[in-house]
């Protein structure tokens, strides 16, 4: 086994692993696969349960070393705003919103620093930026699904983040609290210019956000722009069942094949 | 025994008072942790593996003499082996860590009483563990133990961002450069020292229930960590004040009368609070 790390990747090229097995306990996941994330990307990463989106991502976030393979990241590091699933974060702390912005800066501040009036203003900003503002002082846990995404968001971007990093940022949420949160995430991306990387289940929502898409499944990657890789070829053969990409009112929509549609309303 | 014979008696005991405030004190900030990582258990298992290395040092003091004048010793070794072991996340795959934390309990529990039947003090010894002997604690000692419980809150107060960001979000947390295997392994040391040091003189019942009833109130009552850091600390006090001098008054074991008034204030709080919420 051989793991090439900290390599430097090519200019504008912020995450790049090659010929990479990815797994735990020296059993790969994910093989030889070839993966890169570029400066002002925005990338979703599909594919079905267990198939190893959260291997992958794990590998992005430095939390999991490949198993063989080539790893590069800019030289100095990458500085990652992470956003984990909403319910990793542990709601029985007595954290308010603004405390929990500030574990965003944690990592800048030395071993023994403490968040001082520039990190606060900071965080401020960043829950303004996010839309949530005025509750700074509110409790975490007595947030609504939406509200608590923005909060971790608000917390990822107090990182200064080169890359942001997006577990499944809309799971459980309703159609109005989903279509808000993804079009904070493409002003971040657009007009912010962050680089994104998000992991989804939702393969109607992400396909209508990403740049480009990373299929993950039967062991290994694929990656490509959203038209090349949203076929009904790809997306039959990872999820094994027939589907239709179909474009409806601008767009893109994935049905199961043969379903019956009826106009509504 | 009047309230003027307890003043005097808090007076005269006051090595003792002073030993069991910083006993209190400690590990009642310390316990807000524990309750909110979920780790109970690890805290009584830790306990009761502290206890199993005191009454081990008992034993081994019929032979040794030297260790049954400085059980800390023993226990410590004995504490720091669990601490090790419960200190990792995934120690199996198929065998879930409560079990694993259960199963540490019921040994510790077990040898404990072996060690006791076997060493010659026997049911003194029984009380010993249980109650502990704060009253008897002597000036070195309780000199040597504030130098301990100064450490450990030395540690927590340098160490506080860490300590809260793994506690609550380890995979973020290591997404920005942290470590949360070695802080969790240096949070358990910490713990692991705490429990031995407080167990030789306030005993088992009372350093669990430290543990547990001051931050539980804590986090009833407080909206920010700060809050409930103070009122966990501010409960345990009061507690070992007001339980101390009852002990006194009604001739108890300094423990029960502790944990009593620790689950009073407790109560009061969760009442409070109910009352509260009904009145919003």
């Amino acid at each position: 086994m051989h793991v090439l790390d900290q390599a430097v990747p090519p200019p504008g090229t912020l995450f790049l692993l090659e010929e990479a097995d990815l797994g735990y306990g020296g059993r790969a996941v994910l093989q030889g696969i070839d993966f890169a994330v570029a400066q002002g990307d925005f990338l979703g990463i599909v594919g079905p349960n267990g198939a190893g989106k959260t291997t992958l991502l794990k590998a992005v976030l430095g939390l999991l070393r490949p198993l063989r393979g080539r790893v590069a990241r800019p030289r100095g590091g990458l500085r990652i705003g992470y956003v984990p699933q909403q319910e990793t974060v542990d709601t029985l702390f007595p954290l308010t919103v603004l405390d929990i912005v500030l574990m965003g800066a944690y990592g800048q501040l030395g071993a023994i620093g403490r968040p001082g009036q520039r990190q606060r203003d900071d965080a401020e900003r960043a829950l303004e930026h996010v839309g949530i503002g005025g509750l700074a002082r509110r409790r975490y846990a007595s947030l609504s699904g939406g509200q608590k995404q923005r909060a971790l968001i608000a917390r990822a971007l107090a990182a200064r983040p080169e890359l942001l990093v997006l577990d499944e940022p809309t799971n459980g949420m309703d159609l109005a609290s989903e279509q808000a949160i993804m079009e904070l995430i493409r002003g971040l991306h657009d007009q912010d210019r962050i680089t994104v990387l998000m992991v989804s289940h939702l393969l109607n929502t992400v396909v209508n956000y990403a740049r480009r898409i990373a299929i993950v499944g039967e062991g290994t990657l694929r990656e490509g722009s959203v038209e090349e890789m949203v076929t009904p070829e790809n997306l039959e053969s990872l999820y094994g069942t027939k589907v239709e990409v179909a474009r409806v009112a601008g767009r893109l929509v994935v049905l199961p094949a043969g379903a019956e549609r009826e106009a509504v309303g | 025994m009047t309230w003027a014979d307890v003043a005097e008696g808090l007076k005269l005991n006051i090595h003792g008072l002073e030993a069991a405030l910083a006993i209190a004190a400690t590990c009642s900030y310390i316990g807000v942790y524990v309750v909110l990582k979920r780790i109970v258990f690890v805290g009584a298992s830790l306990s009761q593996i502290s206890s199993a290395g005191v009454a081990l040092a008992f034993l081994l003091g019929a032979s040794f003499p030297l260790l049954q004048r400085q059980p800390l010793a023993v226990s410590l070794a004995v504490t720091l082996v669990g601490v090790f072991i419960y200190s990792q996340q995934t120690l199996s795959r198929r065998i879930p860590r409560e079990a694993i934390i259960g199963i540490g309990y019921l040994v510790a529990s077990a040898l404990t009483l072996i060690f006791i039947v076997r060493s010659p003090k026997g049911l003194e010894e029984v009380k010993e563990l249980l109650d502990g002997n704060v009253v008897m604690v002597d000036t070195a000692e309780l000199h040597a133990m504030m130098w301990v419980f100064a450490g450990v809150a030395a540690v927590h107060l340098l160490f506080y961002k860490q300590f809260l960001f793994v506690s609550f979000d380890p995979e973020t947390a290591a997404t920005q450069g942290f470590r949360p295997r070695a802080w969790e392994l240096l949070f358990y040391l910490v713990l692991g020292v705490t429990i031995t040091v407080a167990i030789q003189y306030a005993g088992l019942l009372a350093v669990f229930a430290y543990l547990v009833i001051p931050a539980v109130t804590g986090l009833l009552a407080a909206r920010r960590m700060v809050g409930a850091f103070t009122i966990a600390v501010a409960s345990a006090v009061v507690s070992t004040l007001v339980g101390f001098a009852l002990s006194l008054k009604w001739d108890l074991p300094i423990s029960p009368p502790i944990i009593a008034v620790s689950a009073a204030l407790l109560g009061t709080v969760w009442l409070a609070r109910h009352a509260v919420r009904e009145a919003d």
